[in-house]
Parts: C-alpha cells; structure tokens; sequence
C-alpha cells in the first residue's frame, strides 16, 4: 500500500518541482513528503535536474536577425496578395494574360523545386519569389 | 505591463510592434523547444519563423480562454513535427543516393558541437516524446494537464513519459560522470 501511493506521488513531483500542482495536489504532496525520505530525496535530484537543463538550454539562442527576416516576409506576403488583388480586379482579358504568366511562373518554380528534390544531392539555400517579390527562403539538395 | 493576450488581440488588429514585442518575448522559448524535436538550429529557426507566421496570420483565432504560452508551443509543436519528417525523409533520400563522407558530415559535426554540453548529450538520447516533456515540464514549466492537451495524449501517458525520461536522463548523467 505504501509502495502504491508513494508511487502515485511520484509521478507528481516533477509538477511539485515547476510548481504547477492545484493546491489540492500540492498540499497531498507536501504532507507526503514530511514523512518519506525517498521522496525528499527525488525532489532533491529533479530540482537539480531543472536546474542542470535551464543552464543547458539558456544557451541556445535563434539568430539575431530572425525577427527582422520574418518582418520582412510579412511584408513580402503583404506586397504579393496587393499584387494579387490588382490582377484579380484587372478587366478579364487582361487579368487572363496576368494569370498565364504567373501561371507559368508557379509551374516552373514547382517544377525546378520537384526535380531538385528528387535528385537530393548538393546542399542548395535559395530565395523563393514571384512577382519580383521574395517570398521565403528554401533550403534544399540539388 | 500589457499581458500576452492583449499583445496577441493587437497582433490579430495587424499591430506590428506587438507582433515584435510577442516575437521577443516567444522566440527563444519556441527556438528551444524546436531544438527537441529537430537535430540543427536552422531548422530550429525556419520553426520559430513559421510559428511567428502563424501567429501573426492566425492571432485572431486565439481563444480568450486559452493559455498563450500553451497556443504559441502548439503551432511549433506542429512545425516541429513537420520539419522533422521532412529532415527524416531527406536523410533516407540521402541514405538512397549518396556514398559514404558526403555532405552530410559538417551538418553533423554542427549537431554534435550543439549536444557537446553533456546534459545536451544526454537529452538527445532519449526518445523524442519523452525529450519534449522533460523539457516541456521542467524548462517551459508547463502543467501535465497542459503538456497532454499540447501532445494531444492523456495525462497518465504524460506522468509516464516523464517518469521514463527522468530516470533515463538520470542514468545517462551517471554514466557520463
């Protein structure tokens, strides 16, 4: 039986540790561990685990000019469906001239992409765009 | 101080200095997560992009109610995945084409320089699911009841996973000593 609940305790200390328990849990927890060493002890190493994966992890860090490249796709996408839009409000002769062109822009971009990875060899990083707007960067193997 | 919802109700209202001041405050956390699902930082950082996306196109899907730490780790959580079976399916194209000593070893080299740190080293070895709760219990401070909703499992899977993954990591900190 005491097998069994200590167990059942077990399983929440390393949501005791990131004190993210309801009261009720942690409450059942603590009047646990007043009385099991082992526990005391489990708790001792998960903390020092937390603390040993922070230091790990704080570390790492994404490039520092991320935020800007993503401002500037947002605004890239923004750019595209303005241009979009202008085509879709064009007369319909001439929106249907627009349409093949990027038509046959999309097409050849989605064609050169498929055959480079298929092929999957050298590394390649490349800027994608359509419209004369980059788009996204892709990394791949050709 | 402005709390994230509000932050995130401005970003749906196409505010861009929300959008900046919530990428600040999201990038790293969501830069490390990513980092345990896939094995080099620039994928890591095509997730933290695409997750911003999604934020910045999908903010005014956000639930009131909803924790934004949890929505936000979410999405990545999805790219994550995707990016790795696309880096999974990459390295079995790879596997199918290549000779042995191709390109495939400065990529490697950059992967072991990250996992040097041996808690690092440690983490990689255990398996992806138990990698995300470890750290999404003890780095992002996440509840269990948030961690199964995230992972889309229930919770007990949740308690398991993680009494597994600790005492592996404990073992493999034991063994590297």
């Amino acid at each position: 039986m005491r097998f069994l609940r200590c167990r059942k305790i077990r399983e929440l200390l390393p949501w005791f540790v990131n004190g993210t328990l309801s009261e009720e849990e942690r409450v059942l927890v603590e009047r646990h561990l007043r009385r099991c060493r082992r526990c005391r002890a489990e708790v001792e190493e998960l903390r020092e685990m937390k603390l040993k994966l922070g230091e790990a992890l704080d570390e790492l860090e994404p490039s520092a000019g991320l935020l800007k490249e993503t401002l500037e796709l947002i605004d890239a996408e923004a750019r595209l469906e303005e241009e979009l839009l202008k085509i879709l409000r064009l007369p319909r002769a001439e929106r249907q001239r627009e349409m093949k062109q990027l038509n046959f822009g999309l097409f050849a971009l989605g064609f050169s992409l498929g055959v480079a990875y298929e092929r999957g060899r050298l590394p390649f990083e490349a800027e994608l765009s359509a419209l004369g707007l980059p788009l996204a960067k892709i990394r791949g193997r050709i | 101080m402005e709390d994230d919802q509000g932050l995130i109700t401005r970003i749906a209202g196409g505010d861009r200095g929300a959008f900046s001041r919530f990428f600040r405050e999201y990038a790293d956390r969501v830069y490390r997560y990513a980092l345990t699902l896939v094995s080099d930082r620039a994928l890591a950082e095509e997730v933290v992009q695409e997750t911003m996306l999604a934020v910045w196109k999908g903010a005014e899907r956000f639930r009131g109610g909803a924790c934004p730490s949890t929505w936000v780790l979410g999405i990545a959580r999805h790219k994550g995945l995707d990016k790795l079976r696309q880096e999974q399916h990459n390295a079995k194209l790879q596997a199918e084409h290549d000779e042995p000593d191709t390109v495939i070893e400065p990529e490697r080299a950059a992967a072991q320089e990250l996992l040097k740190d041996r808690v690092r080293a440690a983490l990689e070895k255990l398996p992806t699911e138990h990698r995300e709760t470890v750290v999404l219990a003890f780095y992002q401070g996440l509840s269990y009841r948030e961690i199964a909703e995230l992972m889309g499992c229930p919770e007990g899977t949740v308690k398991s996973r993680m009494f597994y993954a600790k005492e592996r990591l404990k073992e493999f900190l034991r063994e590297e000593r």
